[in-house]
């Protein structure tokens, strides 16, 4: 069935609509910080948002069923003085001329930011004082260390939608409000008081939204029967809970759009939405007012909202996350704590949604487990089919496991939900601080073998634990490395507890706090440790080029096959010695299904992992591992000399997490699968990312769209937290045309035979591309 | 060579077209047959076989010198010419080649024994479990190794991974029984309907393939009819009428139908051989639709692909 009129018109009129820089909420921040400068900071904040949420101009668009938005304009870039604005300074005239994630401006707007905002929070923001703090430390480290989250604010958290919507804001209101009647110290008064400011300024949001609805309905004739269901369900939602699908759905997304207001963050997602909302529908479905078709409308709505909130990055950081990823995560699908399976007609729902609006957000990621159902998966396969990498799989049968061990009750890990990119978290009931941090250990190999030395500048960044030229075996190499690893992770907690510090002097935010458990139990905001789960997520980055150069020293140098003096040499001057370099990039690697090989993985991750288990967060929580860089494996190989494996300097790393590098997986999927499945998931409790990719003919015909779905089910047997999936489009072909060595594993299916792209005649590749536009 | 050991072109895992479900398809090296369209020519000789490949070579000749048996040469015009004869496919030229000059000459063909293909057999058994596939025996013809395949087979029947046969059906009866015997599923290739033009294109005579497929049919195994369509061989109308008659009279149920295409033309040029179909166009799955229309009307069930 195609798309109704409606979801294509908002759909049409929202991606037309320039977007802007906008200093709206900024200004009302300003003002409010100068005006209650005497009260204390939570109070301050709490003020600053209910006043945003009073003042911003609102607005509804014709035909929307679900409305609310933190600006007037649609995917605006928001200025948030508090955190991190000091790159405006630089940047704010080149922002509508910018390659990457343009905004438009508006003159009043740059003037404002440059001759008030910049001026006053310059040396105010949480950037500022955290470069203050440990800037010297961190730019020396940050060839090795990313320290994140330094300059906004932290998200990367699920809130408790089951609450918010049991409870709606009425309910809350009164939890916290019964709290505060029985507390006496002054700290714990205010955070309740903040509490109850914040979401009466919510409480007074849907009321204007209501009144505005209101006078539509009067004004736009063609429209009344919509305003006048958007009336209804916000004017309930500032009075009561959720009773109808509609009105569940409508306060989801407010919940969305007031913590975008509070804290302009990444990665602020949904959780198991089908879960969570699935009651509203099931019981609209028996009293007769609700269809399949009609609640698929609303969830269009409200996936379309979810694209309407982007992230305004620095140039700098946009080249990392282009497209101004926002993390609307939002799960399906997958088992409870009992092992029943959950999938429902929400998440079929859901999933025909996302494959009638081909949107980047929400970022959908579908829970698979041991029992989830052939049609589920096959209809995963078929949204998967389309492009764009989405849903991603998640694995329910690994990672449950993982976070048990990490300290959740098996209620808590069974109810798991995925934090923007692939992170791992408890719903409504953690702050991972999943993103804190990543950790380059190609390049700590690189100083353990080069004397503590940078091979890029000769800069001395490590202690001299010896050299590729001194060590006489391969156990004294492992010896140094762990030595290394140890002394990094040391500084790099260091560093990161500094920034969590921060975050909670600087940002306390009462209204999130009044949705994750147990802040409003324990009188504390989320940012000072009130959560039930208080952990920290620290990436390694990356495996693949680590094992595959560990397996060259292990087997090539250390039994004297190649002389360690020389392949130092080499990688100092970058591989001068082509006979050198092809030998080592044709030896075996990660991603074939070699155990030698892949063995070597899991000796560094229970080191690392038990070098975290030595540190608590300043929260009182763990330090969580994780395996996935997203894209940042480009900018930390570019810090990265030559190295063993054969990849050259400042080349990008191996990609995702735990792909294999580039080009060196030549046995196909089921291999890197294979490969994939030999870490120790149940130590990684903060996430993975594998990439696959497939080409576009794999998903168009039934026979072999069964296949996938057969991969996908020993993807779940084979304990693999997450796998995505790239359908290879024609500017990939072409690039494989001109750099075949990167693309040998590029598996292309033409006429009825699969055959690996690179090994292809010109002319069969050329036939191919052309085939290939009529195929996408 | 013993018994535990066989020739292998090649393992490929993750093939979805030779059979049910996710496979591992083991290219056994050769074939008594010499069709004229064969994209696979390298799989032909039952022993390890030189590639050479025009574009890296340097034209050094450190190859002639390094061959222990003087099987390599200068042709008038510069290139590298094995004399298949005298080759013993040692490998000697191609080390030599790979470590100085450009790496033109390469070498196929590995003598594997039943425990070393299934080390790399069982790693996709989990594959093979969760979509319903196996282990397809390819070539080359696995008839040429039948006893060698039979012991593969029966190793893995032990570890429940089911076996796919593809099968030109040249052998004797007696050969052809075993194959039969050990195989869950036959890929039976039917080229062409008349014995003549049979041999014209492939070289050798019906009779044989046709007692054989007959054997098929009437075993309880499941036989999966494949034709390879081939231009200017069996692609006409009333080459697809014939095949339908055929089929009808042998009362064959599924027929897959495998449009030409031209992934072999590359490999011909690496032999310095001939090549009777260069140049000439692949068929696209769109071009064997009226073909396809035509074979349904007496069978069951047909489809363009494998």
């Amino acid at each position: 069935m195609p798309v109704s009129s409606r979801i294509e018109q908002l759909k049409n009129n929202m991606l037309s609509e320039k977007r802007y820089m906008s200093v709206e909420q900024a200004r009302i921040i300003h003002e409010t910080h100068q005006k209650y400068s005497n009260e204390p900071l939570v109070i301050r904040r709490a003020i600053a948002f209910a006043e945003a949420l009073k003042k911003i101009t609102i607005r509804i668009e014709d035909g929307e069923l679900i409305v609310g938005n933190r600006s007037y304009g649609v995917r605006n870039g928001i200025v948030y003085p508090e955190c991190g604005i000091v790159w405006l300074e630089k940047e704010i005239d080149n922002l509508p001329n910018r390659a990457q994630d343009p905004f438009q401006t508006r003159p009043e707007d740059v003037k404002y930011v440059k001759e008030i905002l910049l001026p006053y929070w310059k040396d105010r923001t949480l950037e500022s004082q955290i470069n203050k703090k440990i800037g010297t430390i961190d730019s020396a480290i940050s060839s090795i260390v990313k320290i994140n989250q330094k300059g906004r604010s932290q998200g990367h958290i699920i809130p408790n939608v089951e609450e918010w919507l049991r409870l709606g804001v009425p309910g809350l209101l009164k939890k916290a409000q019964e709290k505060r009647s029985t507390e006496y110290t002054q700290e714990k008064i205010s955070f309740y008081d903040s509490i109850i400011i914040s979401l009466e300024g919510v409480r007074e949001y849907y009321r204007r939204y209501a009144n505005l609805a209101l006078n539509y309905s009067q004004s736009r004739e063609c429209y009344r029967d919509d305003y006048k269901e958007v009336y209804n369900n916000c004017i309930a939602l500032s009075n009561r809970a959720p009773k109808s699908f509609h009105e569940a759905v409508q306060a989801v997304w407010m919940l969305m759009v007031c913590l975008q207001m509070e804290s302009n963050a990444a990665s602020i997602s949904l959780g198991r939405l089908d879960q969570y909302l699935y009651p509203y529908f099931l019981s609209d479905l028996e009293k007769g007012e609700i269809t399949e078709q009609i609640a698929l409308e609303i969830i269009e709505c409200f996936f379309l909202k979810l694209n309407q909130i982007v992230c305004m990055r620095s140039g700098e950081e946009a080249k990392y996350f282009a497209g101004f990823p926002i993390g609307f995560n939002l799960v399906i699908g997958g088992k409870d704590e009992q092992g029943a399976l959950l999938e429902n007609e929400l998440s079929f729902l859901m999933l025909k949604a996302q494959k009638d609006l081909h949107l980047p957000q929400p970022n959908l990621s579908a829970r698979l487990c041991d029992k989830s159902s052939d049609m589920f998966i096959l209809s995963c396969a078929e949204v998967l089919a389309d492009g764009g990498g989405i849903p991603q799989i998640f694995n329910d049968e690994s990672i449950i496991a993982a976070l048990k061990k990490s300290g959740l009750s098996n209620h808590d890990a069974s109810e798991y939900g995925i934090v923007g990119c692939v992170e791992l978290a408890g719903c409504g009931n953690m702050l991972g601080w999943s993103n804190a941090a990543m950790f380059n250990v190609v390049k700590v190999l690189e100083l353990t073998l080069n004397h503590g030395k940078c091979l890029l500048t000769g800069c001395t960044l490590s202690p001299d634990f010896g050299g590729l030229d001194t060590y006489n075996s391969y156990e004294e190499l492992e010896n140094a490395l762990k030595q290394n690893i140890s002394y990094f992770i040391e500084l790099m907690i260091l560093c990161h507890n500094t920034v969590d510090e921060y975050h909670k002097m600087n940002l306390p935010t009462p209204f999130l706090s009044s949705v994750v458990d147990d802040c409003i139990d324990k009188g504390i905001d989320v940012t000072s440790g009130g959560a039930k789960y208080n952990s920290s997520g620290m990436q390694i980055v990356q495996i693949a080029n680590l094992i595959d150069s560990l397996a060259i020293l292990r087997d090539l140098v250390f039994t004297n096959r190649l002389s360690g003096r020389e392949l130092l040499e080499q990688i100092r001057l970058n591989y001068p010695d082509k006979k050198l370099l092809d030998l080592v990039k044709s030896y075996c690697k990660y991603g074939n299904d070699i155990p030698e090989i892949d063995s070597l993985s899991n000796q560094w991750v229970e080191y690392i992992y038990s070098e975290l288990c030595k540190y608590k967060n300043i929260r009182g929580g763990n330090f969580n591992l994780g395996l996935y860089t997203v894209s940042s494996h480009v900018p930390m190989g570019e810090s990265v000399g030559a190295t063993c494996d054969g990849r050259l300097a400042g080349m990008p790393l191996a990609d995702g997490g735990i792909s294999p590098s580039s080009g060196s997986d030549l046995c196909g999927p089921t291999a890197v699968l294979k490969s994939a499945s030999k870490l120790r998931y149940d130590l990684i409790s903060n996430g993975t990312l594998l990439n696959m990719k497939f080409s576009p003919a794999i998903f168009k015909e039934k026979e072999s769209l069964e296949r996938f779905c057969g991969l996908l089910k020993a993807f779940v047997k084979l304990g693999i937290h997450h796998v995505q999936f790239n359908v290879v489009d024609k500017e990939e072909l072409l690039a494989a045309q001109k750099k075949p060595e990167d693309y040998k594993n590029l598996l292309i299916r033409v006429a009825g035979y699969t055959a690996y792209f690179v090994e292809l005649d010109q002319k069969l590749q050329d036939e191919i591309i052309r085939r290939t536009e009529n195929i996408l | 060579m013993p018994n535990n050991t066989g020739i292998i072109l090649n393992i490929q895992k993750f093939c979805i077209h030779d059979g049910p479900g996710i496979r591992t398809t083991v290219f056994f090296k050769g074939c008594p047959l010499r069709c004229k369209w064969c994209s696979n020519p390298e799989s032909r000789w039952q022993r390890k076989h030189i590639m050479y490949d025009l574009v890296r070579c340097q034209h050094c000749g450190a190859c002639v010198c390094a061959c222990p048996r003087e099987a390599i040469s200068f042709s008038k015009d510069g290139l590298v010419r094995i004399n298949e004869e005298r080759c013993s496919g040692c490998g000697i030229c191609a080390q030599e080649c790979s470590e100085k000059h450009g790496s033109a000459l390469s070498i196929h063909g590995d003598y594997m024994t039943t425990d070393k293909l299934m080390r790399e057999l069982i790693k996709d058994k989990v594959f093979y479990e969760s979509s319903g596939g196996g282990v397809t025996f390819s070539g080359g013809e696995v008839l040429t190794q039948v006893n060698f395949a039979c012991q593969l087979a029966h190793l893995l029947h032990e570890e429940e991974i089911s076996v796919a046969c593809e099968t030109t059906g040249f052998a004797s009866t007696y050969d052809f029984q075993k194959l039969l015997n050990f195989s869950d599923i036959i890929l039976f290739d039917v080229k062409h309907y008349d014995d003549k033009k049979h041999f014209d294109g492939t070289g050798v005579h019906l009779d044989k393939i046709y007692s054989n497929l007959k054997l098929a049919l009437a075993s309880p195994k499941k036989v999966v009819v494949r034709v390879p369509v081939i231009p200017f061989f069996n692609y006409s109308k009333e080459d697809a009428k014939c095949f339908g008659a055929l089929f009808e009279s042998l009362n064959i149920r599924e027929v897959n139908l495998l449009p030409f295409h031209q992934f072999g033309q590359g490999k011909y040029e690496k032999l310095t051989r001939d090549y009777t179909y260069r140049d000439i166009p692949s068929l696209q799955k769109e071009d064997l639709e009226d073909y396809k229309n035509i074979i349904s009307k007496k069978v069951e069930k047909v489809r363009i692909g494998g």
